[in-house]
């Protein structure tokens, strides 16, 4: 390869390990900055109505969220055994935080479809499993499918896999 | 000796270079657009240091005129980067599949491009939403205020997080095809 070519590599390289890091410190920020201190700051808000500001800033978030969900949606997990693309990890998390703090029904089904993430994301797991079967799987054993366990766990720890 | 009135002519005439600026970058295109877009990632920072607390004094919450004019910089550059990110993106992806073929000088304009509008949006992200503290700018309370710099920053990290797939694919190409690479 060329220096010319070697230097293009480097940059693509470059510019892609910045945008991991970006999508995770917006995703950090979201989980343990905003979410965190949004009580506080929609109670000391000055100049709105705290309803108009909430209504705003939900509005603002299910849309985040959604692009956030996009983003994920289009990276496949990581396939190395036990890491889950960082895109999901930070996405979880900011669900996990939001789930507290907003647990209306209407917020979750107005501003986000979080069946429709569930679903996505299972779809990539499923995929990325099927990919490490066949990469280091014992043959014998095929994992048929993954589903949502009708448990009130985490979205983390509410997937089980069930082995044909 | 610096006085506000002077501080104050600098952020205005930096807002005025920052504008002239943003056009400069809508009318060029390729390598040009993207000398352009450095320079306006180039001004942003100065732009930044400008805006570090002590040299405007605001009340406790509210935007100094330097933030202000940093902010709308990445306003009016944010959207362009993105488009450009994703056009380069898609060009590259094409060039990586074998679909077309491109010179070096496109490849490296490409990346060059790429390269610049990426870092000027997780500069943007960083100074506004991630680390403001460590650009000297107040921290953001509301994710309604910077809705506008979310909805052009997450497509374009959606467009840069495959690049780490489309090197390995031009590394495979360069090693099969002894191509510009």
């Amino acid at each position: 390869m060329t220096d010319e070519g070697r230097q293009v590599v480097e940059t693509l390289m470059i510019v892609h390990q910045d945008a991991m890091a970006c999508v995770q410190g917006l995703s950090e920020w979201l989980a343990e900055g905003y979410l965190k201190a949004l009580p506080e700051n929609i109670q000391s808000a000055s100049g709105f109505p705290p309803g108009t500001q909430l209504l705003a800033e939900r509005t603002a978030f299910g849309r985040v969220l959604s692009l956030l969900a996009s983003l994920a949606r289009s990276h496949t997990v990581d396939i190395r055994p036990g890491i889950i693309n960082v895109v999901y990890k930070g996405l979880i998390r900011v669900l996990e935080r939001a789930a507290l703090l907003m647990p209306s029904a209407g917020f979750w089904t107005a501003c986000f479809d979080g069946q429709a993430l569930a679903n996505a994301m299972l779809q990539k797991a499923e995929a990325s499993l099927h990919e490490l079967f066949a990469l280091h799987g014992d043959p014998n054993l095929t994992p048929s499918r993954l589903s949502l366990c009708p448990c009130s766990h985490g979205l983390t720890t509410c997937c089980s896999v069930i082995q044909s | 000796m610096c006085t506000w009135q002077d501080v104050a002519e600098a952020q205005e005439k930096w807002e005025h270079a920052s504008e002239a600026l943003v056009e400069t970058c809508r009318r060029c295109s390729g390598s040009q657009q993207a000398r352009a877009v450095q320079t306006a990632h180039l001004m942003l920072r100065l732009g930044l240091e400008g805006a570090a607390p002590g040299l405007l004094q605001p009340a406790a919450g509210e935007q100094t005129t330097a933030e202000k004019g940093v902010l709308k910089l990445i306003s009016l550059l944010a959207p362009l980067c993105r488009q450009n990110c994703m056009d380069s993106v898609g060009k590259l992806q094409l060039l990586a599949d074998g679909e077309c073929a491109g010179s070096s000088e496109e490849l490296l304009s490409l990346t060059s491009t790429l390269f610049m509008c990426t870092r000027f949006v997780t500069d943007a992200c960083n100074c506004v939403i991630v680390s403001p503290e460590d650009w000297g700018v107040a921290k953001c309370s509301s994710l309604h205020s910077i809705l506008p710099l979310l909805e052009c920053s997450l497509p374009t990290l959606d467009a840069a997080l495959v690049l780490n797939s489309v090197a390995r694919q031009l590394q495979v190409i360069s090693c099969f095809f002894l191509i510009f690479l």
